[in-house]
C-alpha cells in the first residue's frame, strides 16, 4: 500500500510545467494568486543535495531560499482565518502539529502531501523536498511534526478559500475563467458554476445553496463577498476534506449513500443468526421469540438415540476422518523444507496476498503490518495441543455436531437441560486416554488456526502435487481475509464489541469474510495476469490453472458472511467497506454523534482510555472517528493534550 | 489454584515478562488483537493448561489469561467465598467455546466457567477495574479462534 516513493503523482493538467519540471517559488506559495517564479534551481539539483547532504545542509546550501512556514498575514482582500495546521485523514488519523501514537504515519503524510501538490497548496521545490525525506523512513513509520514543517505550513495555506482554473478543473471538474474565492475575480458564470460543484460535492447545504445562488442570480457581476460567505466557506470545507481523502468528489466517500430506515431495519433482521428454531408467542400484545424446547430423545436411522449418545456417535465419526487425515498429513515433508516452526517459505505468499489487497483498497488509508514467520505467521503443528478445548470446539462449532444439536432443538445457553448433559459428555469422553490422543492429534493437524492477526498454518504438502498447489492457495485466501481484519477500522471493532454476541460475530468475521469476497474477483484476474504474483504464491513460475486455486467461500466465516452480504446490499457496498475500513458507523445505519451539552455520556458516546497505544487526544481521534476539534471541545481540552489510562471521555458514538 | 482464586486482589503492578516466565514459555512478544488494539503478547505454559499475558508501553502485563488450568476429566466449580460476581456475560464472547464469564472486576478477576456446570474453564487476571472497563478493553468480546476448512 505504501505510495512508492519518487516521481510525483500528478493530475494531468494542474501543472502546466508538468511534472517534476523545474523547482520555483522559493518564497512564496504557489497559490492561485501566485504564478510560479521563475526557476533558478531545479528540483533534481535539490533532490540530489537533499539526498546527500540532508535536509539542514540543503537548506544551508540555499542561503536561506528554503521556504520557511509563512507567518499569518491579513491584508484587506485576504482576511485573516484562523488557519488549522492539521488535517483528519478519512482513517481518523491525523497529519500536522499533533503528536500521537497514531499521528503522521507515514503513508498518510505521502497522500496529504500529494493532494496538497494537486490543489496548489505547496510549491513544487518544498513538496520535492519533504516528499523524498519522508519518502526514505519505513513503512508505517511514525513521523514527529517536526519532521513535516513543508506540509504543516501547506495545510495552514491550504486552507485559503480560493481556487484557480488550473486546480478547479483538475481537481473539481469545473471549468471558470478566473480565481474564485476570497479576494478573488469571482465573476457570476464562474460562482453559479463553483455553487453546483460545491453543492453536489456536499460541501455547500442544500438551504445555503438556494439562498447563495438566488443571492447571485439577483446581484452584480462581479459577485461581491458578502454575497456568497458559505460558497466562500465552502471552498475550504472542500480543499481540507480533498486533502484528507474524505471529498465526494474522488475516493471512496463518493459512492456512500444516506442509509434509509428501511435499510435499518433490513439490517436488523440480517443480524438474526439464520436457522435458530424459535417458538414464537404473543403475551399481552407483546410478541416474543424463545428457543423451542430441547428433546433429549430422537428418532434416528429409525431407532431412538438421546442427545448423549447423538454427541458420541457424531463425535467419533468426525474424529474417524479428522484423526486419519492428520496423521497423514503430519508425516508429509513441509514446504520450503524448512525447520519445524519456521514458515519462511510462506512469506511471500503471506506478502502476496497483503499487496494484493493494499492495491485495490489503499485507497481507504488503512495499513496492516506484513506477515512474518514467528511473529503473526506461525506453524500450526507445533501450537501446544489442548484436548478439551479442541473438543468444545467440534461439539459447539463443527458442521455434523450443528445437525445433532439442530435434531434435539439443543441450545447451550444457562439453565437449558442440554448444556448440562453436553458437558458431561465431554467429562466423560475425555476420561479416555484414546479419545484425548486422537483430540489432540486432531488438534495439531487443524489446517489453519486464526486468532488477533496471528495466522497459524500447516506447513504440510498435500498428497500429492496438485494438493500442494491448492494447500498454498488455501494459504494465499486465508492470508487475505485475516489481513483484512488488520484493517478493520478500531471504532468499528468499538460498535461491535458493544452489540456483542452474534452481532459482533456478524459484524467483525462476517465483515472480514465480505471484504475478502469483495476484492477476490479482481485479485483472481490479476492472478490469471500475473506471473509475479503467482511465481510468489506457488514457489515457482506456473501456468495459471484455475483447478488449483480454492474456492474463495472455502474462507469465508458462515453464515456471517451471508449475513454481512444482507447489510450490505441493504446499505450499499460502498457504505459497507467505508464504514468496515474507516470506522464511518452511520453508514451502516448505526447513530455516530456527539452526546448532548449537560447529559452523561453513555454507550459508545463514552471512550475510555486503553491500557495501550493511546496516550493523545489525536489517538482517540482516530480510534473513535471523532473530529479532533470536536473531541477537544466535548472534553474541554486542547486539541494537544495527552490522555491518561483509563480516562473518561466524550466522543461520537450512539448513547 | 482453586484455592488460591478466592484471595486474588489483582494482577500487581510492574509484572514482567521475567517474573511470568516461571511458568515456562515467554520471550519475544508478538502483536496481536485484543478488544480491537494492537498488543503485544507471550505465551506460557501453566499446568495442564497455557496463558497468554498481554503487555502495556512499559512492557508490563495488564491482562493474563490462562486456560484449562484443571486436568480436563475434573470438574472445578467457582469457590463459594467469592461471593456473587459483579457481571454474568453470556453471549458477550466466546473466546473458550462453550462459556460465559462471571466478573469480579472489583478483584481483577474473570472466570470462563461451562454453560451448564459452571466449571471453571479458564480465567483472566487483570488490576482491579470496574466492569464497564474489562468488558472493553480486556478481551471480554474475543471469539473463538478462527478455524477454517474441518471438514472432510
Amino acid at each position: 500500500m505504501s505510495p512508492d516513493v519518487g516521481p510525483a503523482r500528478r493530475d494531468p493538467g494542474v501543472e502546466p510545467d508538468g511534472p517534476l519540471a523545474v523547482a520555483s517559488a522559493f518564497a512564496r506559495p504557489a497559490g492561485p494568486r501566485g504564478d510560479r517564479n521563475a526557476a533558478f534551481v531545479t528540483q533534481a539539483h535539490v533532490l540530489a543535495l537533499q539526498r546527500t547532504a540532508g535536509n539542514r545542509a540543503t537548506a544551508r546550501s540555499l542561503g536561506g531560499n528554503l521556504p520557511q512556514p509563512p507567518a499569518a498575514a491579513s491584508s484587506p482582500s485576504h482576511p485573516i482565518v484562523v488557519s488549522r495546521q492539521r488535517v483528519q485523514t478519512i482513517s481518523g488519523r491525523l497529519v500536522g502539529d499533533l503528536d500521537g501514537a497514531d499521528s503522521n504515519l507515514r503513508e498518510d503524510v505521502i497522500r496529504v502531501l500529494d493532494n496538497l501538490h494537486r490543489l496548489w497548496s505547496i510549491n513544487d521545490l518544498e513538496y520535492g523536498v519533504e516528499y523524498a525525506a519522508v519518502g526514505t523512513r519505513p513503512a508505517a513509520a511514525r513521523l514527529s511534526p517536526a519532521d513535516i514543517p513543508f506540509t504543516i505550513a501547506a495545510l495552514r495555506r491550504n486552507e485559503e478559500a480560493t481556487l484557480n482554473p488550473p486546480v478547479a478543473r483538475a481537481v473539481l471538474g469545473i471549468a471558470i475563467g478566473a480565481n474564485v474565492g476570497a479576494g478573488q475575480p469571482n465573476t457570476k458564470a464562474d460562482i453559479l458554476r463553483l455553487q453546483d460543484a460545491l453543492h453536489s460535492n456536499w460541501n455547500l447545504t442544500n438551504a445555503d445553496y438556494a439562498a447563495e445562488r438566488a443571492a447571485v442570480n439577483a446581484g452584480p457581476d462581479p459577485v461581491g463577498a458578502p454575497a456568497i460567505p458559505r460558497t466562500i466557506q465552502g471552498i475550504r470545507q472542500f480543499k481540507v476534506a480533498y486533502v484528507g481523502g474524505t471529498s465526494r468528489s474522488s475516493g471512496p466517500m463518493g459512492g456512500t449513500s444516506i442509509p434509509t430506515p428501511t435499510a435499518v431495519g433490513a439490517r436488523d433482521d440480517a443480524l438474526v443468526t439464520p436457522g435458530t428454531t424459535t417458538v414464537t408467542t404473543v403475551v399481552g400484545g407483546v410478541t416474543r421469540h424463545v428457543p423451542a424446547g430441547f428433546r433429549d430423545v430422537v428418532r434416528v436411522g429409525g431407532v431412538n438415540r438421546s442427545y448423549q449418545d447423538d454427541l458420541r456417535q457424531a463425535i467419533d465419526s468426525v474424529l474417524g476422518w479428522m484423526y486419519a487425515q492428520g496423521q497423514a498429513m503430519l508425516a508429509r515433508p513441509r514446504i520450503g523444507g524448512g525447520a519445524a516452526g519456521d514458515m519462511t517459505a510462506f512469506e511471500p505468499i503471506g506478502a502476496a496476498a497483503k499487496e494484493s489487497v493494499d492495491a485495490i483498497v489503499g485507497v481507504f488509508g488503512q495499513f496492516g503490518p506484513p506477515f512474518h514467520s514467528r511473529v503473526n505467521l506461525l506453524d500450526a503443528s507445533q501450537r501446544p495441543t489442548d484436548a478439551a478445548d479442541m473438543l468444545r470446539y467440534l461439539v459447539n462449532n463443527q458442521r455434523e455436531l450443528g445437525v445433532v444439536r439442530a435434531r434435539h432443538n439443543a441450545v447451550h445457553a444457562p439453565g437449558r437441560p442440554e448444556a448440562v448433559i453436553a458437558e458431561n459428555f465431554m467429562t466423560a469422553y475425555l476420561s479416555n486416554a484414546a479419545n484425548v490422543t486422537r483430540l489432540r492429534v486432531v488438534d495439531q493437524a487443524w489446517p489453519a488456526v486464526n486468532a488477533g492477526g496471528i495466522v497459524s498454518l500447516q506447513p504440510f504438502e498435500g498428497p500429492n502435487a496438485a494438493a500442494t498447489r491448492r494447500v498454498r492457495w488455501d494459504a494465499f485466501q486465508t492470508m487475505i481475509h485475516e489481513y483484512f481484519h488488520s484493517l478493520n477500522h478500531p471504532n468499528y471493532y468499538r460498535y461491535a464489541d458493544s452489540l456483542g454476541g452474534d452481532d459482533r460475530s456478524v459484524l467483525v468475521e462476517g465483515g472480514a469474510s465480505l471484504m475478502t469476497d469483495y476484492v477476490w474477483p479482481t485479485v483472481l484476474a490479476r492472478v490469471r495476469s500475473d506471473a509475479a504474483l503467482r511465481t510468489s504464491v506457488e514457489g515457482r513460475p506456473a501456468p495459471f490453472d484455475g483447478s488449483a486455486i480454492p474456492p474463495i467461500a472455502d474462507v469465508h466465516y458462515h453464515p456471517q458472511f451471508e449475513q454481512a452480504t444482507d447489510i450490505a446490499a441493504a446499505f450499499g457496498g460502498e457504505n459497507f467497506r467505508v464504514a468496515f475500513l474507516t470506522g464511518r458507523m452511520e453508514l451502516i445505519g448505526y447513530t455516530r454523534e456527539a452526546p448532548a451539552t449537560g447529559v452523561a455520556a453513555t454507550g459508545t458516546q463514552e471512550f475510555v482510555v486503553p491500557p495501550r497505544g493511546v496516550r493523545t487526544l489525536a489517538d482517540v481521534a482516530y480510534r473513535t472517528q471523532t473530529p479532533i476539534d470536536e473531541l477537544a471541545r466535548l472534553n474541554a481540552l486542547a486539541p494537544s493534550a495527552t490522555v491518561t489510562r483509563g480516562q473518561r471521555l466524550r466522543v461520537r458514538g450512539a448513547p | 489454584m482453586a484455592g488460591e482464586i478466592h484471595g486474588w486482589r489483582g494482577l500487581p503492578d510492574g509484572v514482567t515478562d521475567e517474573d511470568l516466565s516461571a511458568f515456562g514459555g515467554g520471550g519475544p512478544a508478538r502483536a496481536t488483537r485484543l478488544s480491537g488494539m494492537t498488543v503485544d503478547a507471550r505465551d506460557y505454559t501453566a499446568g495442564p493448561g497455557r496463558a497468554r499475558a498481554f503487555f502495556d508501553d512499559d512492557d508490563h502485563a495488564f491482562l493474563l489469561w490462562i486456560d484449562d488450568p484443571f486436568p480436563p476429566d475434573q470438574t472445578v466449580l467457582p469457590p463459594a467465598d467469592l461471593g456473587a460476581p459483579e457481571a454474568e456475560l453470556v453471549g458477550v464472547g466466546d473466546r473458550l467455546s462453550g462459556s460465559m464469564q462471571l466478573v469480579w472486576a472489583s478483584r481483577g478477576l474473570t472466570l470462563f466457567v461451562s454453560i451448564g456446570r459452571r466449571a471453571i474453564l479458564g480465567l483472566a487476571l487483570y488490576k482491579p477495574t470496574d466492569v464497564s472497563y474489562y468488558r472493553t478493553w480486556l478481551g471480554a468480546s474475543e471469539s473463538t479462534p478462527y478455524r477454517p476448512r474441518g471438514r472432510r
